[in-house]
């Protein structure tokens, strides 16, 4: 029979595991495009360094031409990408627990040095690798359950203000934001966005029932298990379908990472004993 | 002791997580001294999101006064299947888009203040505009072109036009 201890390792290596994935692929991402980061092109550090006095003061400011020019952007980006592999292959090894201090280091650097390219899916990961390594300061019991509690806690929160502050818009209810949003260059799908056209009333359904979705998302920390679970089956396939329609694969990997929380949250701290309950406890996520 | 700190500040983030979501002054002053990026924004698209594509477009004076066409900057391609995996073009994409957003912002509806040329997102676009210039030129200018696939024509609406800066 397993302890609870074993179940909260089982969320906490999965949540580690698949954000480790992400945060791999988002470095590798970032070095492939590593050209932005030279001082003569979009995310120039000579330009962004001008934006308060203090960042040009001595001694900071040597220390931060290192870190933030091309040659330190470059090294520290190459040093995620090493460190989320490392943390990948050996998360019991504690060169894998340092690889989660670096990775929450490098995601802060990445937007302390230049917000501009970074978007939700790098707020996540800040979040989720910040409060693992966090964790392995104290790990204990309870630190992991309030860890995991933190993470659900912050997914429930990202769901819920992004459909309560669209629910206010009539273009978001109609549907008509949804497609406008999908016939732009940056995140847009022609022939997505030409089917919705044509189909008004389907367009109005897509967008209500996302909307409906988003907000009520935290009821999945109440609701009976199934319906938890279906809600949270909701969430991939709606990641699944932003990546593959508007190119936002890195919210996939970064907030999919969250769910094992979520799950282990629902499960344990809410036990209402039913069937697929009993089923998942097979599985390992509950205790 | 060191158990009771970590459930504090689990506590306290998303606490201040809650508070920065909300609009109004107290959330400007917490979000001025997040530099670090800790206080996440989850109002993804909304409540209106952009729906128009920004272009940006530059012209240098060469050394014999001559100016050049306006040339757009090129974008990156748009998505594939692969993109679902690997999809690095992201990054200039949204960094564009942000640094075209956060100027507009800036902009505004009167004529912009000689003050914008001293705002970053200014200083980025046209610290870019300057390094793709011919080796002959001399002077450089941008312009922020808009274009809304929702209105029967395509033709850019000029948002803004840079002074032409010398090199």
């Amino acid at each position: 029979m397993e302890t609870s201890v074993d179940s909260i390792t089982k969320a906490i290596s999965l949540v580690r595991t698949i954000a480790c994935v992400g945060a791999a692929i988002a470095w590798a991402e970032f070095l492939r495009r590593r050209i932005l980061l030279r001082d003569d092109n979009l995310l120039s550090w000579r330009v962004m360094c001008l934006r308060h006095r203090a960042l040009r003061a001595r001694p900071l400011r040597g220390i931060l031409d290192g870190l933030c020019g091309y040659s330190g952007a470059v090294a520290i980006c190459s040093l995620g990408l090493v460190a989320a592999i490392v943390s990948l292959i050996f998360p019991a090894a504690r060169i894998g627990t340092a690889g989660l201090f670096v990775l929450a280091c490098a995601h802060i650097w990445a937007f302390f040095r230049a917000p501009q390219g970074l978007d939700g899916a790098d707020q996540m990961y800040i979040l989720v690798f910040s409060s693992l390594a966090l964790n392995e300061l104290v790990d204990t019991k309870g630190t992991r359950l309030a860890l995991l509690v933190f993470l659900a806690a912050q997914l429930s929160l990202s769901y819920a203000v992004a459909g309560l502050v669209k629910l206010s818009s009539p273009e978001w209810r109609s549907g008509e934001a949804l497609s406008a949003i999908l016939r732009t260059a940056a995140y847009g799908h022609r022939a997505v966005a030409k089917w919705l056209e044509d189909h008004k009333s389907a367009r109005r359904w897509i967008a209500r029932l996302g909307l409906a979705w988003e907000t009520t998302f935290p009821l999945a920390l109440f609701l009976p298990v199934e319906i938890a679970i279906a809600v949270a089956a909701i969430g991939i396939a709606f990641h699944f379908a932003c990546a593959l329609v508007m190119g936002l694969n890195s919210f996939l990997w970064a907030f999919v990472s969250v769910y094992p929380a979520l799950v282990y949250v629902r499960l344990n701290a809410w036990p209402f004993n039913n069937r697929l309950w009993n089923t998942i406890s097979g599985a390992g996520l509950s205790e | 002791m060191a158990e009771n700190l970590v459930y504090g500040l689990f506590t306290a983030w998303f606490l201040l997580s809650v508070i920065g979501q909300f609009t109004g002054r107290t959330t400007s002053t917490l979000r001025q001294f997040d530099f670090l990026g800790l206080i996440p924004n989850w109002r993804f698209f909304g409540p209106l999101p952009k729906t128009s594509d920004d272009h940006l477009v530059f012209r240098n004076r060469l050394a014999d006064g001559t100016v050049t066409e306006w040339c757009e900057l090129s974008a990156e391609p748009r998505h594939t299947l692969l993109n679902l995996l690997w999809n690095p073009g992201r990054r200039r994409r949204k960094a564009l888009l942000d640094i075209t957003s956060s100027l507009r912002v800036l902009l505004g509806p009167a004529i912009p203040d000689v003050s914008v040329q001293l705002s970053i997102p200014y200083l980025l676009l046209l610290n870019y505009v300057a390094s793709l210039r011919p080796r002959s030129a001399t002077g450089v200018q941008f312009a922020l072109l808009s274009t809304d696939r929702r209105t029967a024509s395509e033709d850019p609406q000029v948002l803004f036009v840079s002074a032409l800066h010398e090199l």
